[in-house]
């Protein structure tokens, strides 16, 4: 028996997905220039935004969500009307209202208990001015109003009722309802999808503009609107256009501003991320094949399956853009997490985004967000200084940390810097010192010492304070980053601020690797961990040190492993004695030239996990799948310092057999 | 597994089961069909690094990185030597894939479900691979448990 999924579930699951775009667009209006102003549209987005969140959790009966959105809504209402004034640090409450709606929406979605702190903020939020004294100025005084109501096929078709609309309306006033069914044709030449309809309302007594608008706020661009001010002898005075210039019976299917999309289950397009795989080794099999049978370069064969190949690796990359997304989302997490950080630590800052745009494969995204959460708890810790120092150095009191991303040869590349005090590298030596990481008298050189940072247990902050210094350092953001394909480097000017720069892979589902032979086998070698490779010849091979054969490379002696033998694969010795030195490191900076018998290439291939039917293999991350069709592993460099470690040590019983391997 | 109380009903005797019959080492074993996936002629694995030899390696399976397992070592039979050309029977324990090398496939039997009985405590080679046994035509037939020969049995081989 198959479980039939749940509708209701799937409704609701599609809710929470519509929930996060909304809440982006509310915190994108939120930053928007002039949000604060009346009437901008920056203001309209935002309460429109909200008001989608309270309908939709309303009808969840999600009633945490649907009540703080209310009161978020009548605060962006009054704001939008002109008809309250707020003071100056208003936006950051609404900001942080914004967050906190988010909280209760994820809470929702987990099931879990909504969290709390809501009436906080809205104290925050409540106007310090009603109606801000000269109410008449600004809003004209209530008037009897002729409304003329004409839905087009849109507002059908999307599921609007007129019903509710006049019944809206009349709970406002005292209203006469008229219907104009002149443009009704017989029922023989009826659309039956398409309203005839036109309704002509008149408001008896005062009321309201603002309020007589947000009826429609849902309908104002798919209803032709007219609403006119009542002359004493009823007849509709300066007409206000509302959208008069459009057609009342053919509208446009939707608005413009968001371009069409659709929701893909990420499991589909991971099949077909797996099949055009497939046909790019299929591909790559014709051309060998082709290359053997003997014809000619420009054969009509030929030059067909070279176009063949073309477009298949041009669908290849048409497919990994599909995986793809912009950074914004998570730039706007980093945001909020800018925004708690400088609250709770007391040092005021802003932050600036470039290139959020910038679009990258979504798993890359999703585990991007812990290690740039953690940078950007450290560099307001850490790189800014109080206000009170920054006033001291001539800076703004205001911080300002820079989130940008660029693509860049193949990669993506993520910065984040902070105008602070820069490393102070005096402290970061005695640090070094006292933990034991250089010795006393080494010279360093700048970069050198900067990259302790990365070093494990490295902490200069003396005092551990709350939001960093959880005895997780910067060597805990570089493993996830190098888990990730991805590398760090920081720039640092002392006084004017420090700058780490993250490299990245577009996509996980490539990696970069230097295709090697060894034992009679063809390994990959992820590039990230490959420093340099040279050829070795036996003399340059010294003795054994604790049964490891050391290697002289560049002046320097480094242990060296022969890959075939770590491996268990039978070793044949390589021919003339000649073999290649492929130096690697681990995320520990550890070093081990790895012998094998030839490098054949450097390219990019496509990982594919051994995990479901394989488990867990030792020195070994996935694997790939070559042009001829035949499986090659791509080797985890850290999990090779262990087994070669365990090979040295496996005289002793006791050593430690378990390897773990990167996922 | 459990069955809706409305749909299971208990295996009449005369109820038939389609098992696939294959020779391993020179003797023959069968599986229950609905377990194999697929038969693929030989291809030579990759092999994994410090696995145990019954683990020959893995293959390309359409995409899909596939375990090969050498079934005369996996069920502990004498060494015959290597077959000319064996045959790789894909099988899905309902979890994962493997592939089991045999040395030919022999034909597809309908035993009549009546006629299995479990295995015998005996210590026998494979023993504990075993589902059941069957007499077919005066001989008795060994089924494998496809569960028993599977991935998580991979671990172990390395």
């Amino acid at each position: 028996m198959v479980d039939l999924p749940d509708p209701m579930a799937e409704i609701r699951a599609g809710f929470f997905v519509e929930c996060d775009d909304l809440l982006e667009n509310l915190t994108d209006a939120l930053t928007m220039p002039g949000f604060a102003l009346p009437g901008s549209e920056a203001v309209h987005s935002a309460f429109r935004a909200v008001h989608s969140i309270k309908g939709g959790a309303a009808a969840f009966g999600l009633n945490a969500v649907v009540a703080f959105a209310h009161e978020v809504e009548n605060c962006l209402g009054l704001l939008r009307d002109g008809q309250a004034r707020f003071a100056p640090g208003f936006t950051d409450h609404l900001m942080r209202a914004a967050d906190h709606l988010g909280d209760l929406v994820d809470a929702a979605r987990q099931g879990l208990i909504p969290p709390e702190g809501g009436h906080k903020l809205l104290a925050g939020m409540q106007p310090c001015a009603p109606a801000s004294g000269a109410p008449a100025t600004d809003a004209p005084p209530a008037a009897a109003w002729l409304v003329s109501m004409v839905p087009g096929h849109t507002f059908y078709a999307t599921g609007n009722e007129p019903l509710h609309l006049l019944n809206a309306l009349t709970e406002l006033g005292e209203a006469t309802v008229v219907c104009d069914t002149t443009a009704l044709p017989t029922l023989e030449d009826m659309d039956p999808e398409t309203g005839f309809l036109r309704w002509q309302i008149a408001f008896g007594a005062a009321v309201d503009e603002a309020a007589l608008r947000e009826v429609f706020a849902f309908v104002e661009d798919i209803c032709a609107l007219n609403i006119a001010r009542q002359t004493p002898d009823g007849r509709a005075d300066h007409p206000i256009p509302a959208n008069a210039h459009r057609d009342p019976l053919v509208m446009p299917a939707a608005p413009s501003g968001d371009a069409a999309s659709v929701r893909v289950d990420l499991a589909r397009i991971d099949r077909m991320m797996n099949l055009v795989g497939e046909m790019v080794i299929g591909q790559s099999m014709l051309t060998q094949a082709l290359a053997r049978s003997g014809l000619a370069r420009h054969s009509a064969l030929t030059l067909a399956v070279e176009n063949l190949g073309a477009m298949t690796a041009e669908v290849q990359e048409a497919v990994i853009t599909l995986r793809s997304q912009s950074v914004k989302p998570l730039f706007q997490r980093m945001a909020r997490i800018l925004r708690e950080a400088s609250q709770a630590l007391g040092k005021p800052a802003a932050m600036v985004f470039l290139g959020e745009n910038t679009e990258v494969d979504r798993s890359i995204i999703e585990r991007l967000a812990d290690p740039l959460t953690h940078m950007i708890r450290n560099a307001v810790d850490h790189g800014l200084e109080t206000p009170a120092e920054r006033r001291a150095a001539g800076k703004s009191e205001c911080g300002t940390i820079t989130l940008s991303a660029a693509h860049r040869s193949g990669r993506i590349v993520i910065e984040l810097s902070d105008d602070g005090k820069g490393i102070q590298r005096d402290k970061v030596r005695k640090v070094a010192v006292q933990k034991g990481l250089i010795g006393a008298d080494d010279t360093l050189t700048n970069d050198e010492m900067d990259m302790l940072l990365f070093r494990p247990g490295f902490s200069t902050n003396v005092a551990v304070s709350a939001m960093s210094g959880r005895g997780v350092g910067m060597d805990v953001v570089k493993a996830a980053l190098l888990a990730l394909g991805g590398r760090i480097s920081l720039h640092s000017d002392p006084g004017q601020g420090c700058r780490f720069t993250l490299s990245l892979p577009l996509t996980m589902a490539v990696l970069d690797g230097l295709v090697v032979r060894a034992g009679g086998q063809t390994l990959v070698v992820p590039l990230a961990a490959v420093l340099e490779t040279a050829a070795v010849s036996g003399a340059a091979m010294r003795d054994h040190v604790d049964g490891k054969k050391l290697i002289r490379l560049r002046g320097q002696h480094v242990s060296s492993c022969d890959l075939a033998k770590t491996l268990g694969f039978a070793c044949a010795a390589p021919p003339g004695g000649r073999a290649i030195a492929v130096l690697i490191s681990d995320e520990d900076d550890r070093r081990v030239a790895l012998i094998v018998d030839e490098v054949l290439d450097q390219r990019q291939v496509v990982i594919k996990s051994l995990g479901r039917n394989c488990g867990q293999v030792p020195g070994v991350a996935a694997a790939t799948i070559l042009g001829d069709g035949r499986v090659a592993l791509i080797l985890d460099p850290g999990a090779l310092f262990r087994l070669a470690s365990h090979e040295i040590r496996a005289a002793s019983p006791s050593a430690p057999s378990a390897v773990r391997l990167a996922g | 597994m459990a069955f809706p109380a409305t749909s299971y009903q208990p295996p009449a005797p005369d109820q038939t089961a389609e098992f696939l019959a294959f020779l391993v080492r020179g003797e023959s074993f069968c599986i229950p069909i609905t377990s194999v996936r697929e038969i693929r002629t030989w291809s030579d694995p990759t092999p994994l690094p410090l696995s145990q030899p019954a683990l020959r390696g893995v293959i390309n399976l359409r995409g899909v990185v596939l375990p090969i397992l050498d079934l005369g070592l996996v069920l502990g039979l004498a060494d015959a030597g290597q077959v000319p050309r064996p045959v790789v029977v894909v099988v899905d324990d309902g979890a994962r894939l493997a592939g089991l090398m045999v040395d030919r496939v022999i034909n597809i039997l309908a035993l009549p479900l009546g006629s299995l009985e479990p295995p015998p405590a005996v210590l026998a080679p494979g023993a504990a691979r075993l589902q059941a046994l069957a007499l077919h035509d005066g001989q008795f037939l060994r089924i494998l448990d496809p569960a028993a020969l599977l991935p998580d049995r991979i671990g172990e081989l390395q």
